[in-house]
């Protein structure tokens, strides 16, 4: 696995056993059970999807909808996860789908260890935590490390306000590029001691039908899907309070629209056949190139079609392009006001040293 | 239109035309170095050098005297990341383009601006793949470096600091050539007055002049403000303009000592930590929150007759910080009595907003693109994902102006007076008083310095603790 992230002339593999980095140790830690919305009984009142066996526990005891909240420490800040067993799933969309795209098949099997993924997309809160130095604190969840605020590798001041105005403590953080995305996560990382990263395409498409393989997962269509979404319908063409639509089946919210989501992946517009061939635990299309990359879950511009599950988004070097400046941000977009991100935390670990190959790889330092 | 040849063009370039004196009294007191070419004669505005009869006898759409071959030479004074921005822009356009002199107060970073140009793994590589050619010989160093570019190119850049836009400017239209320049065009009112004659110099000579007030030349802010001037909200009644963020780059004295292994004289700092002192910035309600203010002003086709407003420091107050402020608000009265409310704030944790906002007779514009009725229904959504950059569509527009011999950009008149708006209202933070438009542009004060060298002293100057003077609101002189 490790010559895997060492082969830069190999553009994709499979990534395989990622494990939460002493994920058990500081969930139990970190993990304060106050969030009102995991005492909810409807989230976690479900079916168990038809595709694979995630009703029952996993080797750590988790099952599927499990919801934890954790703390950024030092901060008043807290987010939420919700958990997704690993099994067999199916993404990609049959060509009978309305609405559908080439791009998006032919529906495959994908197999996914599990994960926990976050239940909201990264919050304007959470974010400025990391953006600004003066929000956060010289304390991390890790026994023994040394955290340290001025250490941190953060946000250049934006020319303009990457959100237009949109952004909120409750809106999803947005305007950031992939690289910057990623750093977030590389940083909650490091103050949580739990191992970050964003979903990969495979993840975030499974989290999204809930283990079946309807378009919006089930319970959802395009006739109701104003009740989950903030779309071109209904959202004012501008940025929402997160969590104020239904969450799908699986408890997680904001997935069909609101803000437009990274994943890990380079897109390629036969990835579902590329994966196929993989046939190998949690793939994931390792980029080569810094445009295109997956884009899902559609925004506030968009309307049914967009908000698919298995609908996919091109990221484009036309996101900057207002950017002034030569050479441009590296941490900022200034033309994605649409896009933010979710995290995952994968559910097997890693060792301190694929980590540091792991960050060094997916940020090219 | 020229012919467009492809990017990696390089034909004929070894050296420049030579520059002779031409023997006629009219073009000598006007234009010392004029070369030889018809095209460069054609090409550099010449109408009002040698009289009305050229201009009358040859339309401007003529391009029939130079080829499509031609070279349109450009440089480029000033070389930090906008301009450096504006270089690559310049060279992406489908015109036959070169770069061919950079200009700046400090080598390094005219080496980094041209190293950025020319980096093989850029995105731009591809566009501007064979479009520079900028010996060691063509890269001009220091305060009068600008001296040594203009008369090389056919247009010239402009993206030094503010404060010295008004003398490039005016050089160049003195040389007659066409003129990209960043926005503000000056950061005090002789300054202002200065802008104002060359840009009516430059529209005699008809030269092109584009001003880097960007949001014109942006399909969601032309499509929005045309609908408003057709009465689609009404009368406008109130403006709403913010540039509400966390700040910009500090270049702190002790970090650019060390870099550079010396103490710096204070010029120097002040060259290299500028968004901070006033001569060279205008504090950043005329730096950033400009272009709010313009798209007011371009809404209501209108400039304000007064002004009022409040301002000051709170959270960024270090040396390093020189003498601005982090936050204005300033309240713009326009000749129908309709007002403008500007924000504009450098603080970080704070709300962001960089945006404008219109309440109308019939209805409001809530944010650039989007018109609403009185009664909320939505009268027009423009979805700007897809519009091209307004970086380079200004100069797109202004490279196929040029090439066709046309004369169609006259910038300079309404940069001059969206910068003088901006500065009416650091007048009034300043000051806090309320100031009479007439009286803020006839304002004899001046703020640049009378010498411009490394070791001559700025205008403005630390304290023993190396702080300097902020202004102080009912004592401090701002007319």
């Amino acid at each position: 696995m490790i010559g895997a992230f060492m082969r830069s002339t190999s553009c994709r593999h499979a990534y395989n056993g990622w494990l939460v980095w002493l994920f058990l140790v500081f969930l139990s830690a970190c993990v304060s059970t106050q969030d009102p919305k995991m005492q909810d009984p409807e989230m976690h009142d479900h079916d168990a999807p038809a595709a694979s066996d995630s009703s029952m526990p996993s080797e750590s005891g988790f099952k599927l909808g499990d919801t934890r909240t954790l703390n950024i420490p030092g901060t008043n800040v807290s987010f939420s996860l919700v958990y997704v067993p690993g099994g067999t799933y199916t993404i990609g969309s049959p060509e009978s789908e309305k609405g559908r795209d080439t791009d998006e098949g032919p529906a495959v099997s994908v197999k996914l260890g599990g994960y926990w993924i976050g239940q909201y997309e990264v919050t304007g809160d959470e974010f400025s935590v990391f953006r600004y130095p003066d929000r956060d604190a010289d304390t991390t969840a890790v026994p023994g490390a040394v955290y340290s605020v001025d250490a941190v590798s953060r946000p250049s001041p934006p020319y303009e306000d990457p959100a237009f105005g949109m952004g909120g403590a409750r809106k999803p953080a947005v305007g950031m590029t992939q690289w910057g995305a990623l750093h977030y996560a590389k940083w909650i990382s490091e103050k949580t001691g739990v191992f970050f990263r964003l979903a990969t395409e495979a993840e975030w498409e499974t989290a999204c039908k809930a283990g079946t393989t309807l378009p919006f997962g089930p319970g959802v269509d395009a006739t109701t899907i104003a009740e989950y979404a903030w779309m071109s319908s209904n959202g004012g063409g501008k940025l929402n309070e997160v969590g104020s639509k239904k969450p799908n089946a699986w408890g997680i919210y904001d997935l069909f629209g609101n803000a437009a989501e990274w994943t890990m992946d380079e897109y390629q517009a036969d990835y579902a056949s590329q994966i196929a061939e993989m046939n190998s635990v949690d793939p994931w299309i390792e980029p080569s190139r810094l445009h295109p990359r997956t884009v899902k879950g559609g925004s506030y511009y968009d309307s049914a079609p967009q908000l698919r599950c298995s609908d996919r988004l091109e990221s484009t070097l036309n996101w900057k392009r207002r950017d002034p400046q030569i050479p441009k941000s590296f941490w900022w977009n200034t033309d994605a006001p649409f896009l933010g991100f979710r995290l995952v935390a994968p559910e097997r670990t890693l060792s301190a040293e694929e980590l540091e190959m792991f960050w060094t790889m997916v940020l090219g330092e | 239109m020229a012919d467009t040849k492809p990017n990696n063009y390089i034909e004929g370039i070894s050296g420049f035309p030579a520059f002779i004196e031409l023997t006629t009294h009219l073009m000598k007191t006007q234009n010392p170095f004029f070369t030889t070419s018809r095209r460069e004669f054609m090409k550099a505005g010449s109408a009002a050098v040698v009289g009305s009869v050229v201009a009358s006898s040859f339309p401007m759409s003529a391009n029939a005297f130079y080829s499509s071959d031609d070279v349109i030479k450009i440089g480029i004074i000033g070389c930090g990341g906008r301009g450096t921005g504006a270089t690559v822009q310049a060279l992406s356009t489908k015109q036959n383009i070169k770069l061919v002199a950079m200009a700046d107060a400090f080598s390094d970073r005219l080496e980094e601006s041209y190293e950025q140009i020319t980096n093989p793994d850029a995105e731009h590589a591809g566009a501007v793949a064979g479009r520079f050619d900028v010996p060691a010989e063509r890269r001009f160093v220091g305060f009068d470096a600008y001296k040594q570019l203009i008369p090389l190119v056919d247009v010239v850049l402009i993206a030094t600091p503010p404060g010295f836009r008004p003398i490039h400017f005016e050089a160049a239209v003195a040389a007659d050539k066409h003129v990209f320049m960043e926005k503000p065009v000056a950061t005090d009112s002789p300054g202002i007055r200065s802008v104002l004659a060359t840009a009516e110099i430059a529209k005699q000579k008809k030269l092109n002049v584009v001003v880097g007030l960007q949001r014109h030349y942006q399909n969601e802010y032309r499509e929005w403000v045309d609908r408003m001037h057709n009465g689609m909200i009404g009368d406008i009644t109130t403006g709403r303009v913010y540039w509400n963020s966390g700040g910009v780059w500090v270049r702190d004295r002790a970090g650019l000592e060390a870099k550079a292994g010396r103490t710096l004289t204070e010029m120097e700092y002040q060259m290299r930590n500028w968004y901070y002192f006033n001569w060279l910035c205008g504090d950043h309600i005329v730096e950033q929150h400009i272009h709010n203010i313009d798209v007011g002003n371009w809404v209501k086709n209108a400039y304000p007759v007064r002004a009022q407003g409040q301002g000051g420091r709170l959270v960024r107050t270090g040396a390093d910080h020189g003498e601005i402020f982090d936050h204005h608000y300033v309240e713009y009265e326009y000749a129908d009595g309709s007002r403008m409310i500007s924000q504009c704030r450098h603080m970080p944790n704070t709300m962001s907003r960089v945006t404008e906002a219109f309440h109308g007779t019939k209805g409001s514009a809530p944010r650039p693109g989007v018109l609403l009725s009185a009664s909320g229904e939505t009268l027009y959504q423009h979805d700007g994902r897809n519009d091209i950059n307004p970086y380079q569509v200004e100069h797109d527009e202004l490279f196929a102006a040029v090439a066709a011999g046309e004369y169609k950009y006259a910038d300079a008149e309404n940069g001059a007076n969206a910068t003088m708006s901006a500065i009416l209202g650091r007048m009034c933070t300043y000051s806090g008083q309320l100031i009479e438009w007439d009286d803020a542009l006839n304002s004899p004060l001046s703020l640049m310095p009378t010498t411009f060298a490394w070791d001559a002293a700025p205008p403005v100057l630390p304290n023993e603790q190396g702080m300097y003077k902020i202004a102080v609101p009912g004592e401090t002189k701002v007319l």
